[in-house]
């Protein structure tokens, strides 16, 4: 069994670099911790499978809950993109009223 | 500047002021007790763990009555985990990942209860994927805080 576990980080990192888009640099942080984790975490299961420590049958129950961790991952990326779009609706509106409190001041 | 100017400029900025009155709310407010009790659980998980690595595989020190109370009373702070988000408005993200960590905690109770025993490789695994999904949990609530702290 040959699995290359930095490889398959690496293209879920390019994923996840897609997902986020523009706001990559507000993420890197919290997602590289995120893949690191499931690097981690995949290759200790990887290793156990192929030590013989675990059956098969206990590897795809493992692959089952590695499912759970994966979507709870996806929904963390998901508030970060809520949160980037809160501060950037949030911070046009104080901008705008800002604008127009100075325009109202120079009337009055 | 001529009257009907003026008018028009307070007109506009009175509409502009109600509106900004509201800001846009897309995550709820960061809730300190949840990101405590979060962190609390996950350290009753690890230290659960770390005693039924402690105990022998050899004899019957592993068998599933001696964890029962603690593998229940931690899903009781998961499932108080999960009311405390489901109470919160705009929260849906934080609700899946509470529902994701209570499903794989009684998977792991589930496995422990019917093997009536648990392996080191076994234990080890439970440890990790618990450990990281409690840090995905804490993950959503720490990211509420960013969104506080960079608006004020």
């Amino acid at each position: 069994m040959n699995l290359d576990i930095n490889e398959l980080l690496a293209n879920i990192l390019e994923e996840l670099k897609v997902i986020a888009g523009d706001q990559w640099d507000d993420y890197k942080q919290t997602v590289t911790s995120i893949v690191e984790n499931k690097k981690v975490r995949l290759g200790i299961l990887a290793s156990f499978r192929m030590e013989g420590r675990i059956s098969q049958e206990q590897f795809e129950e493992r692959l089952e809950d590695e499912k759970l961790i994966t979507e709870s991952e996806l929904h963390v990326i998901a508030i970060m993109k809520k949160v980037t779009a809160q501060r950037m609706a949030n911070a046009v509106i104080n901008a705008f009223n800002t604008a127009v409190q100075t325009a109202i001041d120079a009337v009055t | 500047m001529g009257i009907e100017m003026k008018k028009r400029v307070f007109g506009f900025g009175f509409i502009f002021l109600l509106i900004a009155c509201k800001t846009i709310t897309l995550v709820p407010d960061y809730d300190a007790d949840l990101a405590n009790q979060i962190d609390a659980t996950a350290k009753k998980i690890d230290m659960m763990y770390l005693k039924m690595m402690d105990a022998s595989e050899e004899d019957d020190s592993r068998d599933y009555s001696y964890y029962s109370t603690a593998y229940l009373g931690i899903e009781v702070e998961l499932n108080s985990i999960l009311r405390r988000n489901r109470i919160r408005q705009k929260n849906q993200e934080s609700i899946s990942i509470s529902e994701n960590t209570l499903e794989l905690w009684r998977r792991y109770k589930k496995r422990h209860k019917e093997a009536n025993s648990i392996s080191d490789a076994d234990i080890e695994l439970n440890m990790k994927f618990m450990s990281d999904q409690m840090y995905l949990l804490m993950l959503s609530e720490d990211k509420k805080r960013y969104a506080e702290e960079t608006e004020s």
